[in-house]
């Protein structure tokens, strides 16, 4: 009898301890699942902090939740001590630093562009697929994106110039091989800030279309004018990377806002917060966007082509499975 | 010292971090940051779409104007259908557009930015005094048949509006040298930069050209211009045109008989134009204009002559402020309505013409408007007018009314119908001349302006991709109340609004760019003037034909062949009517050489072959074969 007593609280002792086992690996398994991510930004940054809120507002009912950092105090102690699972960078300044901190969880890095990437991205769009902890969400539309919307835009293309300094140059090997199977003839033209007024003039006079890269060496709002006017003299329409841009005098373009790239990203983290590991080869291309046309500077060379929303319809049937 | 050294060295590193940023930070300006991005392509800057035009438009590009080889700015209007262009000496080019001209056409408006450069001496526009370039001209658009609606009084048969090219662009330091197998010789240089906000640009050419053969019509020419443009913020461009030019233009009667009246002597002709303009772009749809302009000519020639006391004062001198301001803007989704005011201010000094010491004024006041409405797809509706009001010739309204009919993007029919009038200039109010004592001219006085109802038929479409582009159109013109201002015969000439003509016309145009390096050009006119006096009847040529094909190839070779052809005719006043058909055939061939990446020398031959050898105004001004050379460098 005395044995069978014992034989119950040793068996009551097991099935408490079993019980508190369990309750513990429970609300460890719970405190994973409510995934903590940091996210870095420069709170003084008006378009960062838009975009932070965009992904707040997306990811609400979710049990994401987001500690901020500032990227300007930041610190491996600072990340680490909330055992983060994400490291989500908006700030193009952090990049290197977080590089050089080796972080062992994935550090997803946004609002960036594909120039900026390479530095920190040296095999960009040759890298294999392993597991890479950084991860470039770009800016940048992917290039059969853009060479669609030419298809579209201006039907008889056969030469599309692009200008580049050496920071875009793995975008142009890329653009060429992507090119060749629609027959498009890639005119690429090295240049730097010295010679880009000669090699604007070159590639204008010879190109059917110029393709924009977001390259600051050769766009920023100081060369702009005079890449727009030259492009505009020898009847070339330029396929511009964003809306002000295209605003300013480029004929259209496939771009991304802040919205719809914070769609993505938040999706991403869903994914990751269901257990689904992040594979990229480093170089995330924005998935949602829309077309942007400038009428008047189309109608201005004689090209018509559909709305915004049917061309926009359009390059999304292409891409879907 | 050293301490010196390194606080010098930090603060460059901090100047050249502040410039990275900036970079960088323009660049996510670029992306997120859309507002801040000034429109460089704004609608000042673009034309009107041709098949959306109401009026009859060419365009000549800076890719066409280099191609057809042209040597100064009035070749290039060769290419133009209906336009005729002359020499009454050759240091006195004429550019008129469907006759009833003299060697001062006072049909057609010339605007430079949007700035007028008529003269208010003669009337037109004299272009030996032209204060531009070609190598400065970006653009020109003729807008073919009157325009007083958008151009105010003088847009009477044409206008001719010419863009410049925006500092920005190229910005390039070079020169030029062209010489020629007549000993004619020119000079080119410029030099361009940007500071900040504002770009610039400054030219200086100088020429020598020895004209016709065996007339005595050298000209010496020097010009200095230049263009400002200052992007004052995201909204607002302010330019600033200068040109000052000064010129010896060699004249004498080639009629010996008239020889001792009109001997050899050199005029010494000069002008001077500033242009300020402000541009605010609102909105994409939304644009305020305004420009401040004035122009000023002088002209000093004074020589004696047998039996007269006196020396004979042909000196005269011009000036002509001109102030506009346009306002441009979407009223909703299917009107659009541009409006403005503008002003006028003249002073002609001119005691041969007008028999006075006195400098003689005129001011003028005009207010217009006009709307484009887009019915639906298919019909857009334009509706304007100009009221304008003239110390000379008092009020003076213009309408104008147009219908296009778009049965597909590629295709356009319109039909319009308008009213424009042409003031009468000081020179032929108050011209009052006498050779001694002896009375050559007289105005009636109270001159009225001149007038011209016109109606056109036109289609324009595009074809092959867009790639070529065709425009055809009829139009009947009716002159009234023109203004009779050369001598027919001798004895005293009466200046009075007896003359009227009409015109009716067929013109066509195409234009096909296979691709970058072809281009391909012509035109044709046919122009029949009736219900007129026998001098006007034959004042334009019945037909008028050019074509021009230009290729480039790959090792950066080009060649243009141009045709042009104009049937016989009559200036008013000429000494040589009918001025016999124009043939010529341009050969062009040009090599760019490029080297150190950014430096280019081009070499460029051209020919003109005068087919017909036609003698143009005067029996001795025989067309010749001309050869040209030029060698240009530019440094980018």
């Amino acid at each position: 009898m005395r044995i069978k007593v014992e034989q119950n609280s040793l068996w009551n002792t097991i099935l408490c301890r079993a019980i508190v086992i369990a309750a513990s690996l429970l609300f460890a398994t719970s405190s994973v699942y409510a995934s903590t991510n940091i996210i870095i930004y420069d709170e003084k940054s008006a378009y960062q902090t838009k975009f932070y809120q965009y992904l707040i507002n997306k990811t609400n009912h979710s049990n994401i939740k987001f500690i901020t950092l500032n990227s300007s105090t930041l610190s491996k102690q600072q990340i680490t001590q909330h055992t983060p699972s994400l490291v989500i960078n908006l700030d193009k300044k952090s990049p290197q630093q977080l590089v050089d901190l080796k972080l062992k969880i994935p550090v997803l890095h946004t609002l960036l562009t594909n120039a900026d990437s390479t530095k920190y991205l040296k095999c960009q769009f040759s890298c294999k697929v392993k597991n890479r902890k950084h991860h470039f969400f770009v800016l940048d539309q992917p290039p059969n994106r853009q060479l669609a919307l030419i298809k579209l835009v201006k039907p008889n293309t056969k030469n599309i110039g692009v200008i580049y300094s050496k920071k875009t140059s793995n975008q142009v090997t890329l653009l060429e091989q992507t090119a060749r199977h629609l027959s498009f003839n890639i005119k690429p033209f090295l240049t730097n800030s010295d010679t880009l007024g000669f090699k604007i003039n070159d590639m204008a006079k010879s190109s059917d279309v110029l393709l924009a890269f977001s390259d600051d060496v050769i766009y920023n709002p100081t060369t702009l004018p005079q890449i727009l006017l030259t492009s505009y003299r020898y009847r070339t329409p330029v396929i511009g990377f964003s809306k002000g841009f295209i605003k300013a005098g480029a004929v259209a373009g496939v771009v991304s806002n802040l919205n719809q790239l914070a769609t993505q990203l938040s999706e991403a983290l869903l994914d990751f917060d269901d257990g689904q590991a992040i594979i990229s080869s480093g170089t995330i291309y924005p998935k949602y966007f829309s077309v942007i046309s400038n009428r008047r500077v189309a109608n201005s060379l004689n090209l018509r082509f559909p709305s915004d929303s049917a061309l926009t319809t359009t390059l999304n049937s292409r891409e879907s499975p | 010292m050293d301490t010196l050294f390194k606080k010098y060295k930090r603060l460059i590193c901090i100047a050249l971090a502040n410039v990275v940023n900036t970079t960088h930070a323009a660049q996510y300006d670029l992306f997120f940051n859309a507002d801040s991005i000034p429109i460089v392509l704004s609608a000042s800057r673009l034309p009107q779409p041709q098949t959306e035009a109401p009026t009859t438009v060419t365009i000549l590009d800076r890719t066409l104007i280099e191609a057809s080889g042209a040597t100064t700015v009035t070749e290039i209007f060769r290419l133009v259908p209906g336009m005729q262009v002359g020499y009454a000496r050759g240091n006195f080019p004429v550019v008129a557009y469907q006759g009833l001209t003299s060697e001062f056409p006072q049909g057609v408006q010339v605007m430079i930015d949007g700035a007028s450069v008529y003269s208010p001496l003669f009337g037109g526009v004299q272009w030996s005094l032209l204060p531009i370039e070609i190598e400065d001209i970006e653009q020109i658009e003729i807008i073919r048949g009157p325009n007083s609606v958008s151009f105010g009084a003088n847009a009477f048969q044409s206008v001719i509006n010419i863009t410049t090219t925006n500092s920005a662009q190229p910005a390039y330091s070079g020169g030029s040298l062209q010489i020629s197998n007549d000993q004619s010789k020119r000079i080119f240089m410029r030099t361009s930069g940007s500071l900040n906000n504002i770009d610039y640009r400054v030219s200086y050419a100088d020429n020598k050209n020895e004209g016709y053969n065996n007339l005595n019509d050298d000209l010496k020419r020097q010009h200095v211009s230049s263009r400002l443009d200052y992007r004052i913020d995201k909204h607002q461009l302010l330019q600033i045109n200068l040109s000052a030019l000064d010129s010896l233009r060699q004249t004498e009667n080639p009629i010996s008989a008239l020889l001792v009246f009109d001997p050899k002597r050199n005029r010494n002709e000069s002008s001077q134009f500033t242009q300020i303009k402000w541009d605010y772009q609102i909105t994409p749809e939304e644009l305020i204009k305004t420009n401040v302009s004035f122009i000023h000519t002088d002209a000093k020639d004074k020589y004696s002559v047998p039996f007269l006391a006196n020396k004979i004062d042909i000196t005269s001198e011009s000036t002509r402020w001109n102030a506009d301001l346009e306002h441009s803007f979407r009223l909703n989704p299917s009107n659009r309505l541009v409006w403005g005011v503008g002003a006028t201010y003249e002073t002609v000094y001119s005691p041969f013409r007008i028999n006075t010491e006195q400098t003689k004024s005129n001011q003028r006041y005009r207010l217009f408007s006009n709307i484009e409405t887009k019915i639906n797809p298919q019909f857009v509706f334009n509706g304007g007018a100009v009221i304008e009001y003239d110390d000379i010739s008092g009020n003076q309204f213009s309408p104008r009314a147009s219908l296009i009919y778009l049965p597909s993007v590629q295709h356009a029919f319109r039909l319009s119908a308008t009213q424009a009038f042409r003031t009468p200039g000081l020179t032929e109010e108050y011209r009052s001349s006498f050779f001694g004592t002896l009375e050559l001219e007289r105005s009636a006085g109270n001159l009225d302006a001149e007038t011209i109802r016109s109606a056109e038929f036109g289609y324009h479409g595009l074809f092959l991709n867009n790639l070529l582009n065709a425009d055809i159109r009829y139009f009947h013109n009716k002159y009234e109340k023109l203004i009779n201002t050369e001598l027919p015969e001798p004895g005293l000439q009466i200046i009075d609004n007896q003359g009227s003509a009409t015109i009716n016309g067929l013109e066509f145009e195409v234009n096909y760019r296979p691709n970058k390096f072809t281009i391909f050009h012509t035109g044709y006119a046919f122009t029949d003037i009736s219900r007129t006096t026998s001098t006007l009847k034959d004042s334009a040529p019945k037909h008028n034909f050019n074509f021009l094909v230009s290729q480039r190839y790959r090792q950066q070779w080009q060649t243009s062949i141009a045709y042009y052809y104009m049937s016989e005719m009559e200036y008013l006043g000429g000494q040589n009517n009918p001025q016999s058909k124009f043939q010529r055939l341009d050969l062009n061939i040009s090599k760019t050489l490029t080297f150190n990446a950014n430096n280019e020398l081009n070499i460029t031959l051209k020919t003109q072959v005068a087919l017909d050898k036609n003698t143009d105004f005067h029996s001795q001004a025989a067309a010749d074969n001309r050869i040209f050379l030029q060698v240009e460098y530019r440094a980018y």
